[in-house]
């Protein structure tokens, strides 16, 4: 076992009482990191490593003292580049820092590199970059899921015990449970978007990801609060979110809502989460069925409203203000055009057009008027819900366990599908975690529990008793020469 | 639900995007196919309503008057969050000289060394 090995916590405190030297679990997250990458089938989880530890001169005390965190490559971060994974900002280096970021390198974090995701984070398997796919660290012939798959991979492999990702529908969630690790999406507004490179500025939130419930509220709570470079930032006191994780469920309600159990639902996922259900109810939380009828509309609904957004977020990638300029233009429109269109992949031109499209003459009221209806009506049956007494709403995560590389990449409603349970706590702007429930054949399964605004406290009570009742997934083969965590 | 070739070609030139012509059949092909299955939201009943997950009544974007919360000004005794634009715009700045925003400076205009090149 390594430094990395035990929780965050435990680890910043013997760096801040000496016994462990501080630049030392960054050095083993590098050199495990390059263990991954040996062989015919590399991870590929990291677009840019950091300089060594010792090189970056930050406090080392602090509730992450030397702790390594890996940093999605959407957050911009002093040191390293800020590409979203596109081509269009390749090598682009931000002049200021994330706010979540900051709050790290303030907690003794030690950054050790950015990872990969979906260009821009619109994707669900991470296959959708411009430096290549990364792959599960499970099944290497697997997607890690996506936008975030870098990071649930890095934590997965045991590189880092925790990492930031971002979640616009998901892209924390569904890789966290497509590696068997915990990821939490907070209430919108709880984690400042400074810096945060804008895809659906509505839906966009910061979050966890950790090999523990404990790791990610640790985390979570490190990168929490006010932020007045944030205008949606919200300012209102951090409850103690890693302690949240020791109370008990007991008394606490746990809806199930029958609309995330449909017919069509991969068999051992619903089998995995019919055991997490009944684990919940053995440690002492009440079950009750419950249900969120517009759920049928979410996935419709976010696939207009986050595209409109991107079409305008991404209007700024000119090739003139910064990022990739085409060098053959002949006028200033087709200088635009061309870097854009060089720039971009296919899947970030597809919901550019579809954005575009929404919000044109003679198609707005249509798409993009009743899709902030259908929002509205899906965040109406989140608040009566929780109005009448559900604590928490437990799901699947995701339908199915992690599919292959290739499968999904080619039918694009189909991989939309793979965000089905996850987009409406965006929608609905309430905190959301993926926490392993079993394992599939192999592959890591996750269940999501959602809460009512800011009780992400209650998230982490849950999470943390399933774990203790579950027991975690453990971690996936180690090639020889990484080290464990 | 089908968009045409020529759809998809206006609809680029709206979004500033070249498209190569084997590009632009597979993305009307794709667009038609998606939004088929975004037809179910014409079911959704139209009424008022908010717009954002955003909880509306703590956020500091709270707008005095908003049909979504209510409207009107907040009730006496409301704890209402300071609006960031009521700040000098010299705290809001991620850079501020003189008085003046500093901002990226324009390809083949001369500038400081070490002045910040642009971000997204």
């Amino acid at each position: 076992m390594t430094a990395n090995a035990a929780g965050v916590a435990a680890r910043a405190a013997e760096v801040r009482s000496g016994r462990l030297a501080w630049g030392s679990m960054a050095a083993e997250a590098l050199e495990a990191q390059g263990a991954w990458e040996q062989g015919a089938a590399p991870l590929n989880a990291f677009i840019a490593l950091g300089p060594h530890a010792d090189r970056q001169r930050r406090p080392r005390d602090g509730p992450l003292a030397g702790i390594p965190v890996a940093v999605k490559d959407n957050l911009v971060t002093g040191g390293f580049p800020t590409t979203c994974g596109s081509r269009i900002l390749e090598g682009f280096r931000s002049p200021y820092e994330a706010t979540a970021v900051r709050r790290l390198r303030r907690a003794g974090a030690v950054i050790v590199g950015k990872t990969n995701m979906d260009e821009f984070a619109m994707g669900s398997s991470t296959e959708n970059s411009a430096f290549g796919p990364t792959r599960n660290p499970w099944h290497r012939e697997r997607v890690p899921g996506g936008s975030s798959g870098g990071s649930a991979a890095a934590v997965a492999a045991g590189i880092v015990p925790v990492a930031l990702g971002s979640d616009t529908g998901g892209s924390v969630r569904q890789p966290a449970s497509f590696c068997g690790v915990v990821g939490i999406k907070p209430t919108y507004g709880r984690v400042s978007r400074y810096g945060l490179v804008a895809f659906a500025s509505s839906l966009d939130q910061v979050g966890a990801l950790g090999r523990t419930v404990r790791d990610a509220a640790t985390l979570l709570e490190v990168v929490s609060g006010h932020d007045p470079r944030d205008a949606t930032s919200v300012n209102r006191p951090v409850p103690p979110l890693a302690a949240a994780c020791e109370r008990g469920v007991r008394g606490l309600v746990v809806g199930v809502p029958r609309e995330y159990f449909p017919s069509g639902l991969d068999p051992v996922v619903g089998r995995l989460a019919e055991r997490a259900l009944r684990a919940l109810e053995g440690a002492g939380a009440e079950l009750r069925d419950v249900s969120l009828p517009h759920t049928r509309y979410a996935i419709p609904a976010y696939y207009i409203i986050a595209p409109a957004e991107a079409s305008s977020n991404l209007a700024r990638y000119d090739g003139v203000r910064f990022g990739r300029r085409c060098r053959d233009a002949d006028s200033t429109e087709r200088l635009y055009e061309l870097s854009r269109s060089e720039g971009f992949g296919t899947e970030v031109k597809r919901r550019i057009l579809l954005g575009t499209y929404a919000l044109s003459a003679g198609y707005y009221d249509a798409y993009y008027g009743r899709a902030q209806e259908a929002r509205a009506a899906v965040a109406r049956d989140f608040e009566r819900t929780f109005r009448d007494g559900v604590d928490v709403l437990f799901t699947p995560t995701s339908p199915t366990p992690a599919f292959r590389l290739g499968e999904r990449i080619h039918d694009p409603y189909r991989m939309y599908l793979s965000d089905v349970f996850t987009v409406t706590a965006n929608l609905a702007g309430v905190p959301a975690l993926s926490v392993p429930i079993g394992l599939a054949e192999g592959l890591p399964v996750g269940g999501q529990l959602m809460a009512a605004h800011w009780r992400e406290d209650t998230l982490l009570t849950a999470a943390a008793a399933l774990e203790a009742e579950l027991g975690t997934v453990g971690s996936p083969p180690v090639p020889s020469g990484a080290g464990t965590a | 639900m089908t968009v045409t070739i020529q759809e998809i070609r206006r609809i680029a030139a709206l979004a500033r995007l070249r498209l190569e012509r084997g590009e632009a059949r597979r993305m009307a092909r794709d667009m038609s196919s998606i939004l088929e299955h975004m037809t179910v939201l014409g079911e959704i009943a139209p009424e008022p309503a908010r717009t954002s997950g955003v909880p509306q009544r703590e956020g500091s974007t709270r707008l005095l008057g908003d049909a979504s919360d209510g409207g009107g000004a907040p009730a006496e005794g409301a704890r209402t969050m300071p609006d960031p634009l009521e700040r000098p715009l010299s705290r809001i700045a991620p850079d501020w000289r003189d008085g003046l925003f500093v901002v990226p400076r324009l390809p083949g205009v001369a500038g400081t060394p070490g002045e910040p090149d642009g971000s997204p």
